[in-house]
């Protein structure tokens, strides 16, 4: 075959695929089939998921939502501390240091 | 390997040609975080030196260590998109943002906020402003030694510094905002798909939990151009055989493929709050209780947008320049979303307007 008969076809082929492929993810009826697909997918998924969660549970083995759980709680413990230390930075910064207390040279009187 | 010539040149050639074309479009689809750390190596991407001075769960916060006697005064806090690794900054050698701040002198900090785990299930957008911001800056104003510091934030990491400057804005001295989306009512392709009739946001984050994949976050991007992705493969394959542009493009390519998972909470909140009902623009964004109104900004701006952005269009950026309490200087690169800071030479007019604004 001519290559630049193939050189042609291939161009417009590829023009013809992208302005399809831009039309169809600018369609809004495209889009909202997309988004009901979409949601029955990730309702599949939910299904799936509660299965697998009711069955670790039976098996009484930790769930993704169990370490989740721990987790959580490390993490509020973590931001609590870092609370308090910024209160006692705050509080540091407010407290002036007490001034060296100057003893002053006393002289005594010579002895007669 | 030829022996006794029997196969032709320009077979083996085009072999060759080939098999390093599907050796670059695969290396990054199927790499474990390990392969892609290793990968990242390998390129020398995120060169520019640097220590971390505060660490919190999954968040370091990192201090770029100078090469040159520090000129200016005033920090540079770098916040980050939450989409994607803060990397794309620091990319190569000579190819960096961050490289080209630590050397005109500015003390450069960046919020590198890592990969998140189950326990970011509970953080919403004003947390990250809020807690993880405040705290990131509060660091940089305390070890720096300055009351006030510069914020320059990209992406969704400039929605988050926009929100951090509208609630404090004493802190922050200069503000530069790289494609940061304001106006989210007319943001291009991305806001027809996240549309409510389109988008079942509460089923998304209902059936993933406390964190969104990023795999299915990122699922789409490649779709927001087709035409730009078509012609980044037909690049690849006339280019395969040079090496600075096979390294160029595999750079660019694992930071892309580097996908980080986001937080369901803060996910309902970019699309909920940010897409669908465009609250930053309104002024109706809040944190932890206090008001967020893009009026209060004060300090100047230097607002960048993207002439050629799939993700932000241009119009979607340019809305701060009318909504800040402060000056506004604005410059529209003629670039897209990510080459603003990655492509020569347009990147080295970017860096520039950077620093010069930030003196």
């Amino acid at each position: 075959m001519d290559p630049q008969l193939t050189s042609q076809m291939q161009k417009q082929m590829e023009t013809m695929f992208v302005q399809g492929m831009d039309q169809m993810m600018r369609n809004a009826q495209a889009l909202q089939h997309f988004g009901t697909t979409l949601k029955s997918g990730l309702e599949g998924k939910q299904m799936a998921d509660n299965a697998m969660k009711q069955y670790l549970e039976m098996m009484n083995l930790p769930t993704r939502d169990d370490v989740a759980r721990i987790l959580t709680y490390l993490q509020k413990i973590e931001s609590r501390l870092i609370d308090l230390e910024e209160k006692v930075e705050d509080l540091a910064d407010r407290v002036k240091p007490a001034e060296p207390v100057r003893k002053t040279a006393t002289r005594k009187a010579p002895r007669k | 390997m030829n022996p006794g010539g029997l196969i032709p040149t320009d077979v083996l050639e085009q072999v060759n040609r080939d098999a390093r074309y599907t050796e670059l479009l695969l290396q990054n689809l199927a790499a474990t975080p390990e392969q892609r750390a290793g990968l990242r190596d390998r390129l020398g991407l995120n060169p520019t030196p640097r220590d971390v001075v505060y660490s919190e769960n999954s968040l370091e916060l990192l201090r770029f260590r100078p090469t040159r006697k520090r000129l200016h005064k005033t920090p540079i806090l770098i916040v980050p998109s939450l989409i994607c690794r803060y990397y794309v900054l620091d990319l190569m050698k000579e190819h960096s943002l961050i490289e080209h701040l630590v050397d005109q002198g500015y003390d450069t900090w960046v919020i590198d906020w890592g990969v998140p785990g189950e326990e970011h299930g509970t953080f919403a957008l004003e947390d990250y402003v809020g807690t993880f911001l405040r705290r990131c800056a509060r660091q940089v104003m305390r070890k720096s030694g300055r009351p006030r510091i510069s914020v320059l934030g990209q992406c969704l990491g400039g929605v988050l510094a926009l929100m951090y400057a509208a609630v404090h804005p004493e802190h922050v001295e200069r503000m530069v905002c790289l494609t940061v989306p304001v106006d989210f009512e007319d943001a291009g392709v991305l806001a027809l798909w996240t549309r409510k009739e389109n988008y079942p946001i509460d089923t998304i984050v209902g059936t993933f939990g406390n964190l969104i994949p990023g795999e299915f976050v990122h699922a789409w991007f490649r779709l927001l151009d087709v035409k730009a992705t078509v012609q980044t493969y037909k690049r690849l394959y006339k280019n395969v055989l040079d090496e600075t542009f096979t390294r160029n493009y595999a750079a660019l390519d694992t930071w892309l493929n580097d996908k980080i998972p986001f937080a369901a909470p803060a996910f309902r909140d970019m699309i909920a709050h940010l897409y669908q009902e465009n609250r930053l623009l309104k002024g109706a964004m809040c944190v932890h209780g206090q008001p967020a109104e893009l009026s209060a900004i004060t300090c100047p701006i230097l607002n960048i947008a993207a002439q050629h952005d799939h993700v932000f269009p241009e119009r979607a950026v340019s809305a701060l320049n009318d909504q800040a309490g402060g000056p506004v200087e604005y410059y529209c690169a003629p670039t897209g979303h990510v080459s603003c800071v990655v492509l020569f030479p347009q990147r080295l007019e970017t860096y520039r307007r950077i620093s010069a604004f930030l003196a």
